[in-house]
């Protein structure tokens, strides 16, 4: 049975809805301002959260408890935006340099030990395991894995036996792919479903 | 000197971020107290480079009168109006009223907006894959089985179609695939730090720009 | 042949409404098709089954925006749902700027139901700089001064006794991006219990940190939500929508195999 909803909010989140899938059919004036005010918003509120961590890490430290050295990265943050004044727009490289600097050292380090070492530890699981389907499951996971990192051996001629095993590579991959396709359908469809949920149970009271 | 000084900075920042997650001393107090909280402020003030350049392009397009100016003005009304009242939450966030207006606006309009046009994907992805994905080839054959076996192991109705697809599935997804995975992360992060070292040592320089 | 060229060129308009069709129906009335509970939903619900309400406090990271959609948003509700139940307090922090306003939706909820914040949770907001950011409010939890409400974090009674994240029991992060920035910076240089919720598209590219055990537990979209609500006894939403996935999963091989199937047979039919 159906009860449309009366509340004024339920009708305007089942028309914010309606107007992004009316793109499904064609391009029409009502989806450019739903998206109009996604972009606009979305960017708003991204100000607004931003303006909030400066004022609580930047401007109330520096003003109440007279943190100086906090003008530092608040002069780096205004120098961004020098880059819209064609004359100094040389200085917007400073918090860039900053910025990529502060990225630049935490992926060396971290990234070596999270993701190779930490990973190449994973792989190398005894091959003897309770049953033969762990021992085929181990075989696969640390040949696969030679296998795999051999396809993307780019600086070394791909001839011989070196191609057969990369081409095994290339076969494991597909399997990868296959799986993350898989499981893109499933999320796409998990979102459609909340949407649903939302105009069937929320608005039209069908749920 | 253009380029030096922000060489300069990158290398330092870098080296003190690097040391300090390694040694002891004052090093990981520098990061802690100083490097951590001023990327903080500077993201934040990155965060509004965005909408400097939206106000600026679509300033340009309603000052003119060029086609679809009705569309900028929405665009940048939308913008200051969400950026104007969350900035005002977050400077008094003891004014619980004025959350929840603004709870209501996002929770109804931009939310709904926002899942919406995601929601979009899933026809997309209904409707390409019965376009596209064809199994040409031995690869492409491979990736299509791959997938139809995770999409039927995934759903309930796999287990009732055949009572072995969730266990094939799971296989798939910690076997082959957590290998596959793997050697890309692996792959992945070994060019990253290359990228890094390149960066620290000077030889990268995109992020400094043009010939200036 | 026409019918074969016709097998390949079915009007998307048609596959949209089809699709629409095969969702809503089974929302409206399910078939109750049964569940099974994988080992990677089991680990995180067992963790916090370990946990001691009078002493241990959860720490969750609310780092997707509303885009994710239901699918990122359904799983922290289940989790919380689990934590109300057994009476184990916990903080919220985001690395996303959307993250606080999804973490008060289900505040709200909890608020409404006589929990109390500040005592039971509490949403410490937003802090910005991505990886450099968590290792921050890892390494020093009191970094974040005042709550979304503007309280100071040191007032607060769910903070007491809060320094670093190694003074909470568990961190469970809820992500649309990739859980490895946590791991990175504070999963594995601090040795955190660490478990993540995560959309359905992004579970392949997590399974090598679970598999190495850097991620002690994975919830891995709507049908570790639903998984979830069946441990939990009060299967809800997320359960009700799996009927509508498993059809649409089938609509969409079915669509798959008509395609393959005029490409094979044009094929044949041009030799």
């Amino acid at each position: 049975m159906m009860s449309i909803s009366m509340n004024i909010w339920h009708w305007t989140a089942a028309i914010c809805i309606l107007a992004m899938w009316t793109f499904l059919f064609k391009e029409n004036p009502i989806f450019r301002i739903a998206e109009h005010v996604f972009v606009g918003g979305t960017a708003g509120h991204a100000i607004g959260m931003a303006v909030g961590n400066i004022y609580r890490y930047g401007w109330n430290p520096l003003v109440h408890n007279q943190q100086l050295l906090l003008f530092v990265p608040i002069i780096l943050g205004v120098l961004l935006y020098s880059r819209f004044i064609p004359k100094i727009a040389w200085l917007s490289r400073w918090p860039v340099a900053f910025l990529v600097g502060v990225g630049t050292g935490q992926s060396i380090y971290t990234s070596l030990r999270t993701q190779v070492i930490n990973q190449s530890l994973g792989a190398m699981v005894p091959l003897s395991g309770d049953t033969v389907g762990v021992t085929i499951n181990a075989l696969i996971g640390i040949v696969g894995l030679l296998a795999v990192l051999s396809y993307f051996l780019f600086s070394i001629p791909q001839s011989g036996a070196l191609e057969k095993f990369s081409r095994a590579g290339r076969w494991i991959m597909m399997v990868t792919f296959g799986v993350s396709f898989g499981n893109v359908v499933s999320g796409r469809i998990s979102v459609l479903l909340g949407e649903l949920t939302r105009i069937l149970g929320d608005w039209l009271g069908m749920l | 000197m253009r380029k030096e000084v922000p060489m300069l900075i990158t290398f330092v920042v870098a080296i003190i971020v690097m040391l300090s997650s390694i040694t002891t001393g004052p090093l990981p107090d520098v990061f802690k107290n100083h490097i951590s909280p001023w990327m903080t402020i500077v993201s934040a003030f990155a965060v509004g480079l965005a909408s400097v350049n939206l106000t600026r392009v679509h300033g340009q397009k309603i000052s003119r009168k060029r086609d679809g100016w009705v569309y900028s003005l929405i665009l940048l009304g939308s913008m200051f109006f969400y950026g104007i009242f969350r900035s005002y939450i977050e400077i008094n966030p003891s004014n619980m009223a004025a959350a929840e207006n603004y709870a209501l606006c996002y929770n109804h309009i931009l939310s709904p907006l926002s899942s919406g046009i995601w929601a979009c994907l899933a026809f997309y992805v209904a409707s390409s894959s019965y376009r596209a994905f064809r199994a040409r080839s031995m690869e492409a054959t491979i990736l299509l089985v791959s997938a139809v076996v995770v999409m039927l192991g995934a759903a309930p109705i796999g287990a009732q179609i055949w009572s072995k697809f969730p266990a094939v599935q799971r296989w798939l997804m910690n076997v082959p695939n957590m290998t596959g995975q793997r050697g890309i992360i692996i792959g992945a992060a070994i060019g990253s730090f290359v990228t890094a070292l390149r960066v620290l040592l000077g030889i990268e320089r995109g992020h400094l720009g043009g010939t200036q | 042949m026409n019918w074969i060229n016709k097998l390949q060129t079915i009007d998307r308009r048609i596959i949209y409404i089809l699709l629409l069709v095969v969702c809503a129906i089974p929302l409206v009335k399910p078939l109750g098709v049964p569940l099974q509970v994988t080992d990677m939903t089991r680990d995180v619900y067992d963790i916090i089954e370990g946990l001691e309400p009078e002493k241990d406090v959860v720490l969750l990271s609310f780092d997707y925006a509303p885009g994710a959609g239901l699918d990122a948003h359904i799983v922290p509700v289940a989790v919380v749902e689990h934590l109300a139940q057994r009476g184990i307090k916990w903080v919220s922090v985001s690395f996303n700027p959307e993250g606080p306003m999804m973490a008060d939706l289900i505040i709200k909820d909890l608020e409404s139901r006589g929990f109390k914040y500040g005592i039971d949770f509490a949403n410490l907001g937003y802090l910005a700089g991505q990886e450099t950011a968590i290792r921050l409010f890892a390494l020093d939890c009191l970094t974040i001064t005042t709550d979304t409400r503007g309280n100071k974090t040191t007032d607060l009674p769910v903070m007491q006794g809060i320094k670093t994240a190694k003074d909470f029991a568990f961190v469970h992060q809820f992500t649309s991006d990739d859980p490895a920035m946590w791991i990175r910076q504070a999963v594995d240089p601090m040795g955190l219990r660490y478990a993540v919720g995560i959309v359905t598209v992004s579970v392949p590219s997590a399974m090598p940190y679970y598999n190495s055990g850097q991620i002690k537990g994975l919830l891995g979209g709507l049908k570790a939500a639903a998984e979830y609500e069946t441990l939990l006894g009060k299967p809800g939403r997320a359960v009700a929508m799996m009927d509508a996935q498993s059809m649409a999963h089938l609509l969409i091989i079915g669509f798959i195999f008509l395609g393959n199937l005029g490409y094979f047979l044009g094929k044949k039919q041009g030799k």
